[in-house]
């Protein structure tokens, strides 16, 4: 019994949209973050502490590496749940998880 | 009327109450936890579970895309039945069922409630043209076609959403002002001392308040609207933002016998009233945080969504799939930011038990500052203004505080 989604109006947020839908295809599991969306809001960093980091004045650390997008490292499966975790709590939605 | 469907055994069918941040976190936790059954989820809005937090802040611009609020979704979430414009009536957890608006019977074995709150109404008399209440994008889009500069908008409520709505509109150059009972704003949770000094922020951007007093009418006339206050003040009002607090949606809960006063009691796992196949998760569930003692409440904050809803799903999936359940108690740090004009307002663990004893820990109160508040001389919660480098040790501060008090 799908159901399909009432019309549309007047705004169409009726789109399911899923992380890792890039279709890229790679291996390793990444994370890549929208630096634009990013609020530097931290809470990835109380998620994975492992990957994601505030420097000193505050900000997502991975400002220094990228200005629009960063892509991270491969990293290890074994971060997957804290990843995956960091990804649900950011408030902006800007992290993906990829892999 | 269709009749229950049949469960396929074994794996049964879990279905969600409330297509939201809540649903959709629950929905992900109970596919990790490893039940391959049929999930339904049930969502009276015509949306994807979407963002609601820039719904007060930064979408009241006309420019602001609101297709950008859609969560994104595990992949784990990518075979579940979405039921999207269909509201879910009454429920009897005896016989497992839901009952939809259509008449329609579903049958669970396993219930998720995540059907959250909606904004109470202002009860007095007059038109309800031009009032408006923020919870949903279709509110969004009602309230930002009036909203441009020059308009004249008075925001009934000084909570958090009616501090961020006046913030908002004042950028928008909205003539903005504040009614509300207390004597300052968002008098609970900051209490007196940060709140004052948020009003003077808000004053020093043109915001007028109007505190100690409520709305006892509303006038509608050829030019305009205007709005009678409890001191007899007349205030013109092209637009009202009612933000005066929310309500449970509980009333489909109705006659299950369950403890609905504050929305729906849950144990420490989220379990309603100690049910193995209903849980409940995000703004309507009533749990208690062993972090800081045994009372069971009620949290209406963005990041405690996501974390009942990871354990109701994961406590729901346990039970569902008949694998052990994790009982390591569920401790979450509570924690809110609020966006005012340019300043991030971040909090960390509960403001409400250090009510009594609030002490600025660094900084100015008009500027970067950190506000704690104590319970027996121990920090139970913080609230910072700036300050951002700090977060990770303000939050450590909160966790190593707290967790030495946790009951045995
Ligand atoms: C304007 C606004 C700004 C906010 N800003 C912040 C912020 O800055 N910081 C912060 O920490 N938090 C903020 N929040 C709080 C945060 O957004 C909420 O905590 C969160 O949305 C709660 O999610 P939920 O899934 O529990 O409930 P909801 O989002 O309320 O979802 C419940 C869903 O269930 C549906 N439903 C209800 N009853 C039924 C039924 N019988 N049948 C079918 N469907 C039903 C509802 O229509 C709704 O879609 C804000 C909230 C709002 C409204
Ligand atoms: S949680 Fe999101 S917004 Fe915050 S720092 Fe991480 S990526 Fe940026």
């Amino acid at each position: 019994m799908t159901v399909t989604p009432r019309a549309p109006e007047p705004t169409d947020l009726t789109k399911n949209q899923f992380r890792s839908s890039k279709g890229r295809t790679i291996a390793m599991m990444r994370v890549v973050v929208d630096l634009e969306k990013c609020q530097d809001h931290g809470q990835c960093a109380f998620s994975a502490p492992q990957v994601f980091a505030l420097d000193e004045n505050g900000r997502l650390s991975f400002r220094s590496a990228a200005t629009d997008t960063f892509v991270s490292a491969d990293l290890d499966e074994s971060l997957r749940d804290d990843v995956e975790e960091a990804a649900e709590a950011c408030p902006l939605q800007a992290i993906e998880v990829e892999g | 009327m269709m009749p229950a469907q049949p469960i396929s055994e074994p794996s049964g069918r879990c279905v969600v109450v409330g297509a939201s941040m809540g649903g959709l976190r629950a929905t992900e936790a109970v596919r990790k936890a490893g039940f391959t059954g049929e999930i339904v989820v049930v969502g009276d809005e015509p949306h994807m579970p979407y963002n609601r937090p820039p719904l007060s802040k930064e979408a009241l611009g006309s420019g602001f895309d609101l297709t950008k609020l859609t969560f994104q979704a595990s992949p784990r979430a990518k075979d579940v039945t979405w039921r999207l414009g269909e509201r879910v009536v009454a429920a009897d957890l005896n016989a497992r069922t839901v009952t939809f608006d259509s008449g329609d019977d579903l049958a669970w074995t396993g219930l998720v409630v995540a059907s959250g709150l909606r904004p109470r109404r202002l009860r007095i008399p007059g038109p309800r043209r031009g009032r408006h209440v923020i919870r949903t994008v279709e509110d969004v889009l009602r309230l930002r076609a009036g909203l441009s500069s020059g308009v004249r908008l008075v925001v009934v409520g000084a909570g958090f959403i009616g501090c961020e709505v006046a913030a908002t509109a004042r950028t928008l150059g909205a003539e903005v002002d504040v009614v509300a009972p207390e004597t300052v704003p968002v008098e609970r949770p900051l209490q007196r001392m940060l709140g004052a000094a948020l009003q003077r922020r808000h004053e020093a951007h043109g915001v007028r308040f109007h505190l100690g007093v409520v709305p006892v009418e509303v006038h509608g006339g050829e030019r305009g609207t205007s709005l009678l206050l409890s001191d007899g003040t007349v205030l013109p009002a092209d637009l009202v933002v009612e933000a005066v607090g929310c309500t449970p949606n509980t009333e489909w809960l109705d006659g299950n016998g369950l403890d609905l006063a504050d929305g729906v009691l849950c144990d420490n796992h989220l379990r309603v009233e100690g049910r193995p196949d209903v849980v409940a998760c995000g703004d309507i569930a009533r749990f208690p945080n062993p972090l800081f003692d045994g009372v069971p409440r009620r949290v209406e904050h963005w990041a405690m969504v996501t974390e009942t809803a990871r354990r109701a799903g994961r406590t729901l999936g346990d039970s569902l799939t008949g694998r052990a359940p994790d009982t390591a108690p569920f401790t979450p740090v509570p924690s809110f930011w609020s966006d005012q004009y340019d300043m991030r307002i971040q909090s960390f663990g509960s403001l409400d038990l250090g009510a009594g004893d609030v002490r600025v820990l660094e900084g100015d109160l008009d500027e970067e500052v950190a506000v704690g508040y104590h319970r027996d001389g121990r920090l139970t919660g913080v609230v910072l203004i700036g300050l951002r480098a700090q977060y990770m040790r303000y939050r450590a501060l909160i966790t190593e505080g707290t967790n030495v008090s946790v009951p045995r």
